[in-house]
């Protein structure tokens, strides 16, 4: 039986007059693995892009990882594979099968590995065709159903207007969880993390076509120990408050604040996806109207909610006082995720500003993520920030942009911004 | 001694009937209760029985309502006073009642533990939200606070009172007791002083003993004042002083640790007979008459060093900000000096409030005429219903702050 907790990290004491209270809360699952009522139904869509750029030893290669991936999928689960160019085409069940999606055996194994063998590249590439097929595919599953998908492209999204992907992305919310992973360098970064943002799911980049097998294995893997379908985060203030924003900040960096959905009139929901054993932990920032030293309050709550059943609840209070001590403290745990969230912005802002030829304003960016990397302890970032850039001072954020640099090595560095690390104790 | 200990405990409940009989009904506490097993023996051979034979009406009523006690009775860990099994809070004093419950009176097997139903928390006292069982209101986020810390006390749509512990203390020492019968009205405010350990038993005590007293002069109580004219008035300010005594006993008789150190408390009290109405007073907590097309009258006279400065000529301003500017000279308590309350009293000609209040409120507001329209604006935002108004205004002194325990006992004259 699964179980959840809550945890909260912050400072409730507030000087006088002051208003926002935040907090950071760590929702944690345990015994995921072991599904609530017997083993529970669940649906694998994968997506491989078979646009003309894919040709070549990519595409070979993503073959291969499809084929690998089957065997990761359990038997008994629901399953099909879809190859994405400007159109979508269902490559397995075949067009001509009578159901869409069939489950899992030995025999639709062995036969969905032959069809995939059977795929050629060819065509533009529309991504948004390609999830309105897996939402079609998985949307034929029984209610309950645990819908997951992978997308994996190596191109740019150049064949349909850009708000068409958008549009579609908002529409399947909450639908279904996919994970996205772009291999080489010519995708677009920001491309693949609206998907995966918008979708529930991670995002990586697959630098070498001889990657995406273990890539596939390790995301199936995970996705088969995900035993709780679909949690929701909510978030209660009180009367009078105002919630000024919820983000994931652990594992990685997600805004949640624009997938609000109305609970009731104190409550919001944000839909979280399925969960196996693992912590996620959310940045809660409310803003309530300021009363007397000595007044207690309680700010939020914080709950974690499957079905209609609270699992766990976390308590984020506000108390005045006129105690400096006490009101002047940052919560370590705010003050990090604080750090982390502005590393992320100064990371994206600086290799925009790159590529757009702004060199000053992308040293400066990039200067100030050196030092926030190094603030908040995030050493991957000061790694791959060094691939970039010579550090000067890292402490002063003082660096040169490369001359010459990877262009992998900065769809790397976009990539790996909104993964945090943890705070350290 | 102990046994005037066996009181009625009226206790404030939240839906008086409005026509009371003709025998005293102060609201009654919702359990009934000794303090410890030997006062209830004790109480026959008490001289102060005189007294407690008045409860005795009351008594009953309470007993009716409940049939268990004893038993299954647990004590409080603070001031010793015994409380339903199953009581999560003190009745007395409202601390925690985590500990064990007596051994001897575990009833195993009476079914005593088995229905401690999830006792349904009251609605927020803020706003009259829903309080979830985390502990804060599901509306405004205010937590949960316990009876003692905030109770309310309704005769009548024109009188009513609330007690509130305001923002800053951590303990609601004040008390408020208030009640109606035969056509006469008595209202009392006691403050305990926090200096002292207990002193939020000793003000609970004080002023339900005082309102038992006072209630026992309406027609058909036990001590009825039956006189006319000047010497009603007499009579009237003579039970006054009466009532402090028993008041006095009360505080007196409440169980402490600390013998250099008694738990004490302020007496305000006031009777309401027809237009009569009579104030008596020892301590700070004041009584006001608040006439709607009139000034505003002070009826009580502070037992205070900064009244004593002012009495010496010395500026108020000068008093304002001295560490000493919020001592009190008299009080009600073992250490107390000689008890001597101040008396005063009016003949009600106009519509108005009287208000009664603890300085948890007039320290906002020491201006009469002020306090005057700040009542008046509260109740026509409540349509002149008093404990509605007496919580409006506990929440003004709240928004002003809250720095002391705040109580206010309001009833509407004049017609
Ligand atoms: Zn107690
Ligand atoms: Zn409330």
């Amino acid at each position: 039986m699964a179980q959840f907790t809550a945890e909260v990290f912050q400072n409730e004491f507030l000087a006088e007059g002051s208003t926002d209270v935040h907090a950071i809360v760590r929702m944690t699952a345990t015994g995921a693995g072991t599904p609530e009522a017997g083993p529970i139904d669940a649906g694998e869509v994968i997506m491989i892009d078979t646009s003309g750029s894919m040709a070549g030893a990519s595409f070979a290669a993503a073959q291969h990882a499809a084929q690998v991936a089957l065997d990761v999928i359990e038997d008994g689960t629901w399953f099909a594979i879809v190859g994405g160019s400007h159109v979508a085409n269902r490559v397995f069940p075949y067009p001509n099968a009578p159901s869409s999606m069939v489950r899992m055996e030995p025999a639709a194994r062995a036969e969905a590995k032959r069809a995939i063998g059977m795929m050629r590249a060819g065509g533009g590439t529309a991504m948004s065709t390609w999830l309105q097929l897996a939402d079609q595919l998985l949307g034929l599953l029984p209610p309950g159903t645990k819908r997951h998908a992978i997308l994996l492209t190596d191109g740019k999204n150049e064949s349909e207007p850009k708000h068409h992907l958008t549009a579609t992305l908002e529409r399947l919310q909450g639908r279904f969880r996919c994970d996205a992973r772009g291999v080489g360098s010519r995708y677009e970064v920001a491309e693949v993390r609206e998907i995966a943002s918008a979708l529930l799911g991670s995002d990586e980049l697959i630098r070498d076509p001889s990657q995406i097998a273990d890539s596939f294995r390790q995301m199936l893997g995970e996705s088969m120990a995900r035993g709780i379908p679909e949690a929701q985060l909510r978030v209660w203030t009180p009367q009078g408050a105002q919630l000024l924003f919820v983000r994931q900040v652990s594992p990685k960096l997600d805004d949640l604040t624009p997938r609000r959905t109305v609970v009731n009139p104190l409550t919001a929901g944000f839909p979280t996806g399925s969960w196996g054993d693992e912590s996620r932990e959310y940045h809660v920032a409310v803003r309530v109207p300021s009363k007397p030293v000595g007044s207690e309050q309680l700010a939020a709550r914080v709950q974690i909610v499957t079905g209609d059943q609270v699992r766990a609840s976390g308590l984020v209070k506000a108390m005045w006082s006129s105690d400096a001590n006490l009101t002047a403290r940052i919560s370590p745990e705010v003050a990090h995720y604080t750090g982390q969230a502005e590393l992320a912005e100064a990371i994206q802002q600086g290799l925009a500003a790159k590529a757009a030829g702004d060199e000053a304003t992308a040293t400066v960016k990039l200067g100030r993520a050196v030092q926030l990397a190094r603030e908040t302890g995030n050493e991957e970032a000061t790694t791959r920030l060094r691939k970039v850039v010579d550090i000067e001072n890292e402490e002063q954020g003082t660096v040169r942009l490369k001359r010459h640099t990877d262009r992998l090595d900065e769809m790397a560095l976009d990539t790996v911004s909104t993964k945090t690390t943890r705070v350290r104790r | 001694m102990v046994t005037e200990t066996t009181d009625p405990d009226p206790r404030p409940v939240h839906d008086e009937q409005e026509d009371p009989p003709t025998v005293p009904t102060a609201p009654v506490r919702s359990a009934t209760h000794d303090r410890d097993a030997s006062s209830s023996a004790a109480d026959d051979a008490d001289p102060g029985g005189a007294e407690g034979s008045g409860d005795s009406g009351a008594d009953g009523d309470a007993e009716g309502t409940e049939g268990t006690e004893d038993a299954a009775d647990v004590v409080c860990p603070r001031c010793g006073a015994a409380g339903a099994a199953g009581s999560r809070f003190c009745e007395e004093c409202g601390a925690p009642i985590d500990g064990e419950p007596d051994p001897a009176a575990q009833p195993d097997g009476t079914g005593a533990a088995d229905e401690l139903p999830e006792t349904p928390s009251r609605p927020c006292v803020r706003c009259g939200g829903r309080v979830a069982d985390d502990g804060y209101c599901e509306e405004c986020g205010a937590p949960a606070v316990s009876e003692r810390d905030h109770f309310e006390v309704t005769a009548s749509p024109t009188v009513g009172g609330v007690c509130d512990r305001g923002v800053v203390h951590a303990r609601n020492e004040d008390a408020l007791a208030l009640g109606e019968a035969g056509g006469v009205v008595a209202l009392v405010v006691c403050d305990g002083v926090s200096s002292a350990p207990a002193s939020d038993a000793a003000s609970l005590a004080a002023s339900e003993a005082a309102l038992a007293t006072l209630l026992g002069g309406a027609p058909g109580g036990e001590r009825e004042v039956d006189a006319e004219g000047a010497a009603r008035t007499s009579a009237w300010a003579a039970l006054l002083t009466e009532a402090a005594e028993r008041a006095n006993e009360a505080v007196v008789a409440v169980p402490t640790t600390h013998v250099d150190d008694a738990p004490s408390c302020t007496y305000v009290a006031a009777v309401v007979d027809g237009a009569r109405v009579v104030v008596a007073s020892v301590g700070d907590s004041r009584a006001y008459w608040l006439p709607d097309r009139a000034r505003a009258v002070r009826l009580t006279v502070d037992d205070s060093w900064a009244q004593e400065m002012a009495e010496m000529g010395v500026h108020v301003s000068q008093v304002r900000g001295s560490a000493h500017a919020h001592a009190i000279t008299r009080w009600l308590g073992a250490d107390a000096p000689e008890l001597r309350p101040r008396h005063d009293t009016v003949t009600v000609a106009e519509r108005g409030w009287l208000l009664l209040c603890s300085d948890g409120l007039w320290n906002y507001c020491e201006d009469a005429d002020e306090l005057g329209s700040l009542v008046r604006r509260h109740a026509a935002e409540h349509d002149g219903d008093a404990t509605a108004t007496a919580r409006a205004l506990v929440e003004w002194a709240n928004a002003q702050g809250g720095r002391d325990n705040v109580t206010v006992a309001l009833a509407r004259l004049g017609g």
